[in-house]
């Protein structure tokens, strides 16, 4: 009784605390590091484009110096001087062509290193993986996020340019006039100072504009997963209405958030023209005076708008710093408890080969407690062995936690309390280790994927026979013949082509072509009829490897069970054998008359015999 | 694109507007610093200091507003895109949802996400970009142009020409990265599509070993992304390095008429530099239409990939109509005559079915999996039409009907359960408000999910995560409320019963009693049940077995179980065997 208190107090306890998150930078620094070169390299190259692009405004000042005052000072005549000037604009665009080769080079790999790693980790790593959301939410993680990150990295090439040609700038500025400089550099401190305030706007904007999109992502995979169901209910004016009213808010929340942004971009340019504005005052007299001459404020006025837009594009970087500080936020939240390294891993994360061991002799289960923590449903405090060769048959009314059961042994989902004992030996983490070549595994509602049917069975296991053999034990192999192309037709996600019952027979040839040692599947025959039912027991028997933990409620199950588990509300109700549970459960006797039912009615039988 | 944007009127007014004005006060801060110069250079016996001053302030006033003037741009064009884009959103998911199945079927949801989703959002912000930063800058350039035809003619040509060599070249150039860009789409097609399943089938991929084929095929796809996309962007560079380099000889060019001009005494040194001025402006919208130019790529792929879309129609025709009236509700009479019916040319599904249920009449469909049970219910709701013979309600043959008609007056229960991230209330009721609350807890409650309903922290208001929280078993009863609530008079269960536990299944007994009017009872509705599951037909009235394709049996379900010899009452034996543990 204390260790169910003490599960209970668990259950209602917070979950623990995320580990603290690196911030943007720290985290795309660690993605800068995995490829120092590349980065490093479109840098300077862009450092290289920003500094050439000074030659021309020095140029031009020559140009109308000479112009004016009818001498040159480098002795060259004023055509020479255009021409330089022309030849002084291409430079920087070489420069450019290379930064961006260079750097795309970059960031493009990049993503591909953070995604592969994302996927990798929802692969491989230990403990349940349950992405939160949709598949439609989970891929906006994948490619959005992943973007945005990326575009705040592409924001430090052109903020550190641009930082480069500001120093450069206002070090000429200063050489030919101090006073005028100091006033250009005034307004860049009000600047940085409004752009922090601004920013945080964009963060918050940003965040709600990107959750407004994933809805509208997420209720179109939504719809056209469920087109059939739309369709037959009529549904679809209902259905569109929603998807108006979800974009109408992704609308609204993308205008404000465009607004904000520009916000910062308009302040930066005005805070330029500003600028150019204090030139003019203050060189005023002077220029009156002949002493600031039209050559010197060319110059100024060439400089002055890249020079002063330096801040500019920091606060357009915090701006992405901010915006990636979500991406990254979620992208975590999609790897769950991963560290934030697990991004940045050169060789992703491989699948754990644990050393195979002896075969299985027994799998127990001890005190196995799993509960959803939104529904509070799951099974509490159930414990069984299964040997080897043996069938254990778990069945029980709707809700009352048969799945759950049996996908929290294999560590499909978290298990709050309870170890589960391979051979005796604990299990450490059943997600790695009851895998195939020990527990192959079908779902209640299988997935199959859009490739042939034969790769969606083998899933990348070399086919040396095993293909036609778990086609056989699955009881499928007529409607592959039926199938257009046998096994290399092409099947969908949902299989829309195959009927249920063909799909769930897929998914259990998938499961027997990885020949494991111990079977788990999850009303696997439920939508089979009544003589595939038997043939596929049958043929299982035959086989000689069919030690199984199976969710059912068939009668041909209950007869092969050398034990069944009745769950009642998440607890073990009754177990035993057939015998046994029809003469001492009035549970599993009231599951069994429905059942039998059926056919007695049907058949004049009035009882089964007992 | 026209259709969306001139509902749009006003916004767009109040864009144009806005962005005319933010140009003139554009050109106007040259103007005022080469007045600054020419006076200033008069020096101290004619240039006034006050009048510099004034100037400056002028120049510094031009400037803010034309910040303000970008911000309000800003504003009515993002409105303006998004709407324009939502609407066609909107009409595209309206169009592909009314696709024929045969496309749903080809195409996986990611793929389909991509397209209504993906592509519609990119020309969402390519429209919003598109108009400022095109137009805006055509504008400014026209702006420019006509400032320096009124200052200088000859300075006014070069620089016009020069504008048009430009817009010309970049003409040239608009497709160069095109392609490019259409295969990039087609990667990102490719790779959304192949993570949505994956994502959805975690569970059969980690449970089944089948991560490292999963990421082996990823990292196929990435490597193809990737390389068009780096592809892409190169491509699109040299559109941006044309672009530049052709103005720089251009304002070179200019620099050279204003030097002549200049030393011909036709012009002042102010004049000179405001030209300089214009010119530097001219390679600002220049650059960014360039760039842009990139963006139109993208979104021309998006677009001509929306028209493809929009171009399959539907082969399935909506039927004119039939007036049938206040007879939604009532039994009708269900006919198969003659149903030839194959997915693909080579592979019959259905082969010369004719069945009749009679009003209020319970038929029970029986045979293997593949024998063709779910497609004849298909062709019922008409997700597909037979490619011989015909479907008929009460005689009438379904393709006259229309299929909002036709779907209005069948419920179907299927194995499927598809949730949605949605409230239990817009789960039941499919998104339709006009359903009383009361009505909804009623039929929940009448299911046996009433407890289920008083766990809900929020009631019907509770949003059901998608696959979280919802055992099967409680889904297929949730999918039996939507029937219920939907109240037809004909009702197809296919394999409804099969996921459900017996108990559960007497509840959903109970239920069919009372949707079915009771057993020999008031005969409310027709009624077509699929199920392998012997006990699932019971109540049928006729039973009608198929075996690949064509109808192997039929007759009244008393006499079949009754005739030794019909393969109902072997199947009853083997059942029976079964039972006789």
């Amino acid at each position: 009784m204390s260790y169910l208190a003490a599960h209970d107090a668990a259950e209602v306890a917070p979950l623990p605390p995320a580990p603290p998150r690196q911030t943007a930078f720290a985290q795309t620094l660690r993605i800068a590091r995995t490829r120092p070169w590349p980065f490093a390299g479109g840098l300077a190259l862009y450092g290289l484009y920003s500094s050439l692009g000074l030659i021309p405004a020095l140029v031009l000042k020559s140009v109308l110096y000479t112009l004016k005052t009818g001498h040159s000072p480098a002795g060259l005549d004023i055509w020479t001087l255009i021409a330089l000037w022309f030849g002084a604009q291409l430079l920087p665009l070489v420069a450019f062509y290379f930064a961006v080769w260079v750097y795309i080079t970059f960031t493009t790999l990049s993503r591909m290193m953070i995604r592969t790693d994302m996927l990798a980790w929802l692969m491989f790593a230990r403990g349940p993986r349950k992405p939160r959301g949709t598949a439609g939410e989970a891929l906006s993680r994948f490619r959005d996020d992943v973007n945005e990150t990326l575009s705040f990295m592409e924001g430090w090439s052109d903020t550190f340019g641009q930082g480069l040609y500001a120093v450069q700038a206002l070090a000429i500025m200063w050489f030919y006039d101090a006073k005028v400089t100091l006033a250009v550099v005034a307004p860049m401190v009000l600047v940085v100072v409004v752009t922090q305030r601004i920013t945080a706007g964009i963060h918050k904007y940003s965040r709600v504009a990107r959750e407004a999109e994933a809805r509208v992502t997420s209720f179109v995979g939504e719809m056209f997963t469920a087109v059939q169901a739309i369709r037959v209910a009529g549904a679809e004016p209902r259905v569109l209405d929603r998807l108006e009213q979800l974009n109408d808010e992704r609308r609204r929340t993308a205008v404000r958030y465009r607004v904000y942004v520009v916000l910062l971009d308009t302040f930066g340019v005005g805070t330029s023209s500003l600028a150019l504005g204090l030139v003019l005052v203050l060189a005023a007299s002077d220029m009156r005076n002949g002493t600031f001459t039209i050559g010197t404020f060319t110059l100024f006025a060439s400089l002055v708008g890249n020079a002063s837009s330096a801040p500019r594009w920091m606060g357009r970087l915090l701006a992405r710093k901010r915006t990636a500080d979500v991406a990254l936020m979620r992208i975590s939240t999609l790897l769950d408890d991963a560290p934030d390294a697990a991004i940045t891993a050169r060789r992703p994360a491989s699948p754990r080969a644990a050393p195979p061991g002896p075969p299985l002799d027994r799998l127990e289960v001890r005190g196995l407690t799993s509960i959803h923590p939104s529904s509070g449903q799951g099974v509490r405090d159930v414990s069984f062995t299964l040997k080897r060769g043996e069938v254990l048959i778990v069945t029980g009314r709707v809700g009352a936690g048969k799945s759950t059961l049996l996908k929290a042994v294999i560590g499909l989902l978290p298990m709050q309390a309870g170890e589960v004992l391979w051979n005796g030996e604990a299990v450490d983490d059943p997600a790695t280790f009851l895998t195939p070549p020990r527990v192959g595994y079908t779902a209640q509602s299988p997935r199959l994927f859009t490739e042939s049917l034969r790769d969606n069975i083998l899933m990348g296991l070399p086919d040396d026979g095993r293909v036609a053999e778990a086609v056989r034990l699955a009881v499928l192999e007529d409607d592959v013949k039926q199938l257009g192309s046998g096994l290399e037709t092409l099947v969908g996600t949902r299989g829309v082509t195959l009927s249920g019952g063909q799909v769930q027979r897929s998914a259990a040839a998938r499961m027997f072509a990885r020949r494991p040692e111990l079977l788990v599947f999850d009303d696997a025959s439920s939508a089979l009829d009544v003589r595939t039912e038997h043939t596929f027991w049958e043929r299982l028997f035959a086989s000689g490897q069919h030690t199984c933990l199976a969710v059912s409620h068939r009668l041909e199950a209950y007869r092969r069970a050398n034990e069944i588990i009745v769950l009642d509300g998440g607890r073990i109700g009754a177990r035993g054998t057939l015998r046994d549970l029809l003469a001492e459960s009035p549970l599993f006797r009231e599951i069994w008359h429905e059942q039998a039912h059926a056919s007695a009615v049907a058949h004049q039988h009035a009882e089964p015999a007992e | 694109m026209a259709r969306y944007l001139a509902p749009q009127w006003r916004r767009m007014t109040a864009l144009g507007a806005f962005m005319i004005a933010g140009v003139c006060t554009q050109v106007v801060g040259p103007l005022i610093v080469s007045r600054f110069i020419n006076i200033a250079e008069q020096g101290r016996a004619h240039g006034s200091l006050v009048t510099l001053w004034e100037l400056s302030g002028a120049f510094i006033a031009a400037a803010i507003v034309t910040q303000l003037l970008q911000i309000g741009a800003t504003y009515f064009s993002e409105q303006l895109a998004w709407a324009a884009t939502n609407r066609m959103r909107r009409d595209l998911a309206t169009h592909t949802l009314n696709l024929d199945m045969s496309y749903h079927t080809a195409t996986s949801p990611g793929d389909t996400i991509e397209r209504v989703d993906g592509d519609v959002a990119a020309l969402a912000n390519f429209f919003s970009q598109f108009v400022l930063q095109i137009v805006g800058g055509a504008l400014l350039l026209a702006g420019i142009l006509i400032a320096v035809f009124l200052m200088d003619w000859r300075v006014g040509a070069t620089l016009a020409s020069v504008a048009i060599v430009a817009g010309v070249t970049m003409y040239a150039m608009r497709n160069l990265a095109r392609d490019q860009w259409e295969r990039v789409r087609d990667a990102f097609s490719a790779f959304s599509a192949f993570l949505e399943e994956r994502v959805a089938g975690l569970d059969d991929i980690r449970a089944n070993g089948g991560g490292a084929h999963a990421m082996r095929r990823f990292g196929e796809l990435t490597d193809e992304l990737a390389a068009s996309n780096m592809v892409a962007t190169r491509r699109g560079q040299w559109i941006f390095i044309a672009a530049s380099s052709l103005f720089s000889l251009g304002f070179a060019l200019a620099l050279a008429a204003a030097a002549v001009r200049f030393r011909a005494h036709a012009i002042k040194i102010g004049d000179v530099y405001a030209f300089m001025q214009f010119a530097g402006m001219m390679a600002q919208p220049v650059v960014t239409i360039g760039t842009q130019l990139q963006q139109f790529q993208m979104a021309s792929a998006s677009l001509s990939r929306i028209s493809a879309l929009l171009g399959l129609a539907p082969e399935l025709e909506d039927g004119p109509g039939l007036d049938w009236g206040g007879l939604c509700q009532a039994p009708p009479r269900v006919c198969f005559e003659h149903v030839n019916f194959a997915y693909r040319a080579d592979a019959p599904v259905l082969r010369d079915v004719d069945l009749t249920l009679e009003p209020g009449r319970v038929l029970g469909l029986l045979g293997r999996t593949g024998s063709g049970k779910t497609t004849l219910t298909r062709l019922l709701f008409r997700l597909y039409d037979p490619l011989d013979g015909c479907v008929t309600l009460d005689g009438r043959d379904i393709r006259a009907a229309t299929l909002a008609e036709l779907r209005g007056r069948i419920g179907l229960v299927t194995q499927e359960v598809q949730l949605f991230d949605a409230s239990v209330r817009d789960n039941a009721t499919l998104f339709d408000p006009a359903v009383p609350d009361a009505r909804i807890v009623e039929v929940l409650t009448d299911l046996g999910l009433g407890d289920w309903l008083a766990r809900q922290p929020r009631g019907l208001e509770t949003i059901l995560a998608a696959g979280g929280g919802l055992s099967a078993g409680e889904a297929q009863l949730l999918a039996f409320a939507r029937v219920f609530l939907k109240d037809p008079g004909l009702v197809v269960l296919d394999e409804a019963s099969s996921r459900l536990d017996p108990v559960s299944d007497r509840l959903i007994e109970r239920a069919l009693d009372k949707l079915l009017g009771g057993a020999g009872g008031g005969a409310k509705r027709t009624a077509i049940i699929i199920a392998h599951k012997l006990s699932t037909v019971d109540r049928a009235d006729r039973i009608a077995i198929l075996d690949q394709g064509r109808v192997l049996e039929t007759g009244g379900r008393a006499a079949l179980a009754a005739d030794p010899g019909s393969v109902f009452a072997q199947l009853l034996a083997t059942g029976a065997e079964e039972a006789l543990a």
